[in-house]
């Protein structure tokens, strides 16, 4: 693998694991991973 | 009287769901060989352009309509875009909404039974006394009823297979969203992400298994796979391949996202999880499908092998190739057992989504509870199924294909667009995608909804037409004995068409009568 390859390589793995790391760590810090209904949320 | 719709139980349940029907075959098989294609590392650009400008929009899209809809009481595309207008007409184009996921149920439930035929027959030993390549064709044609041989002399172990997947399927169908789809989401999408690094990591520590062959080492087929090849980008074919393969990766345009979210709450984010489940699918394609297939191929077979084997479909990359590379490693038919388990929960996790709408679209509108939904669209869809099984040879599945896996995918998701556009009004669509969201779309998202993505969608449908669907529609390249046949998966799609029609057209005018609906 040359440094393209490497560079291509290891930027489209770290944005899909930092996007999903992100996703993830937002949905925890919210909270109530539980669905909530339409009536127990305020607005 | 009307009853009470079910509900997703947590948040995760449903983003696990819809992640589920993304994550298919597609995430395995497709991706690499068009990243392999296309300009390997290079393909990562359109890729991701077209991940930011086409499928994270349509997704947003597809879960806010979805949730609004869950409000009225619609899960299908029908009652969703029914509620959006007086428009009468609106409701019978949704209909492409759940004929759609239904076409491509009845024959991607049989592809589906191989993946667990194959488990078995890897687990047994049986597959993997195959010695070459001809012998593992031989083996898949006796299994699918191709040609009577050595390994099989009917359908009969085929269809024993599909009757246990088709089974399967309406188990989970059958206990529900929150005791069927979602209890089998959660188990089964990290079982999947495990065995999926498992064999990531097989593959990725192979090294050089032929030391007579140094430069078919594993460092070589990473090259292989991501060394970039810039001059590819200035070919639209490859943009276009990327757009696609995306559109297709993220289950987009089918109908079934509007479906699962119509099970959330009125106030549930639709935003954070609908990026979450794309992270996931993106995850399950881009680092477990990319470092699995090609890499492994080129490895035991060399660069030219490796092409051959990305050229040669999809089919035979799962089925004939990845056994054979399967072969050569110690303990293989282990490997391979968990490489068509892989397979087998990536398909029933889509399976059971592509069921969904269809069974929303009886409870929704014709307030059959669950048990009589699933009895009556198993028979039919058991039904259905049948010429698929029976005429693989001849095509039929291939059409069934073309239509509910492409046409269908691309009308509706421009469908969707232009009605959230239009017909919804982006200023109320944007607010609607916003009430309970975790997280603020980016600002400069509402000129790329607007005006990138529907323009992205019209290009991709131009760019199908031409290079497919004219092709395919006036039957290039079939054969005369196959012309029947074919004909004959369309006549079976336009028949579903006309039903579906009428049962729109006929529960509207019961509900209107029972004071329940608009008139018709």
């Amino acid at each position: 693998m040359n440094t393209g390859g490497m560079i291509f390589m290891a930027l489209s793995w770290g944005l899909i694991l930092f996007l999903s790391a992100i996703c993830f760590i937002r949905m925890i810090k919210t909270g109530n991973s539980e669905s909530t209904g339409p009536d127990d949320m305020p607005d | 009287m009307s009853q009470e719709r079910e509900k997703w139980g947590s948040r995760i349940g449903i983003i696990l769901a819809v992640a589920g029907s993304a994550v298919g075959l597609g995430n395995f098989l497709r991706f690499p060989a068009k990243a392999t294609l296309n300009g390997g590392g290079a393909f990562i650009i359109p890729y991701f352009v077209a991940f930011l400008l086409l499928g994270i929009p349509l997704m947003w899209i597809e879960w806010t309509l979805g949730r609004y809809g869950g409000k009225s009481g619609h899960g299908t595309a029908p009652g969703i875009f029914d509620s959006l207008s007086k428009n009468r007409t609106l409701k019978y184009i949704g209909a492409i909404g759940v004929l759609g996921p239904f076409i491509i149920l009845i024959y991607y439930m049989y592809i589906e039974s191989w993946t667990l035929a194959y488990t078995f027959y890897s687990f047994s030993g049986e597959l993997l006394r195959t010695p070459d390549q001809n012998s593992m064709k031989e083996f898949l044609a006796g299994y699918q009823g191709l040609k009577s041989n050595n390994y099989f002399s009917n359908l009969g172990p085929a269809y024993i297979f599909f009757i246990l997947t088709f089974a399967a399927n309406f188990y989970f169908i059958y206990k529900g969203i929150q005791g069927g789809i979602e209890k089998l989401s959660r188990w089964g999408m990290p079982l999947l992400i495990i065995i999926g690094i498992i064999l990531a990591i097989r593959v990725l520590t192979l090294g050089t298994p032929d030391s007579a062959l140094p430069e078919q080492s594993i460092n070589n087929a990473l090259g292989f796979v991501w060394n970039p090849d810039f001059s590819q980008l200035l070919n639209a074919k490859v943009w276009l391949e990327a757009a696609g393969q995306i559109f297709f990766t993220l289950s987009v345009g089918i109908g079934v996202i509007l479906t699962y979210a119509s099970y959330l709450g009125s106030k549930d984010d639709v935003v954070l999880s609908g990026l979450t489940s794309s992270s996931l699918n993106e995850f399950c394609e881009v680092i477990l499908g990319g470092s699995i297939v090609i890499p492994a191929a080129f490895v035991f077979f060399g660069g030219a092998g490796a092409i051959a084997i990305a050229e040669s479909g999809t089919f035979n990359i799962g089925f004939i190739s990845m056994p054979l590379i399967f072969e050569k490693i110690p303990f293989g038919f282990v490997f391979s057992g968990l490489w068509f388990l892989l397979l087998f929960i990536a398909g029933i996790t889509s399976s059971v989504s592509l069921i969904q709408p269809m069974i929303a679209f009886l409870e929704d509108e014709f307030k059959f509870n669950r048990a009589k939904s699933t009895i009556i669209l198993g028979i039919v869809a058991f039904l259905a199924s049948q010429p698929a099984i029976l005429f693989l040879e001849n095509g039929f599945l291939d059409e069934l294909d073309f239509w509910g896996g492409t046409v269908f995918l691309i009308l509706f998701a421009t469908v969707e667009v232009f009605i959230f556009l239009f017909v919804m009004g982006f200023k109320k669509g944007w607010e609607e995608m916003h009430s309970g969201g975790l997280m603020r779309v980016p600002r400069f998202y509402k000129f790329i909804i607007r005006y990138i993505t529907p323009a992205f969608l019209l290009i991709l449908l131009g760019f199908y037409s031409y290079q497919q669907f004219i092709p395919v529609i006036f039957l290039e390249g079939v054969s005369e004995a196959d012309k029947p046949y074919i004909w004959g998966a369309r006549a079976l799609i336009f028949g579903f068409l006309l039903i579906f029609l009428f049962m729109i057209y006929y529960a509207w005018k019961r509900n209107a009568n029972n004071g329940k609906g608009e008139v018709v």
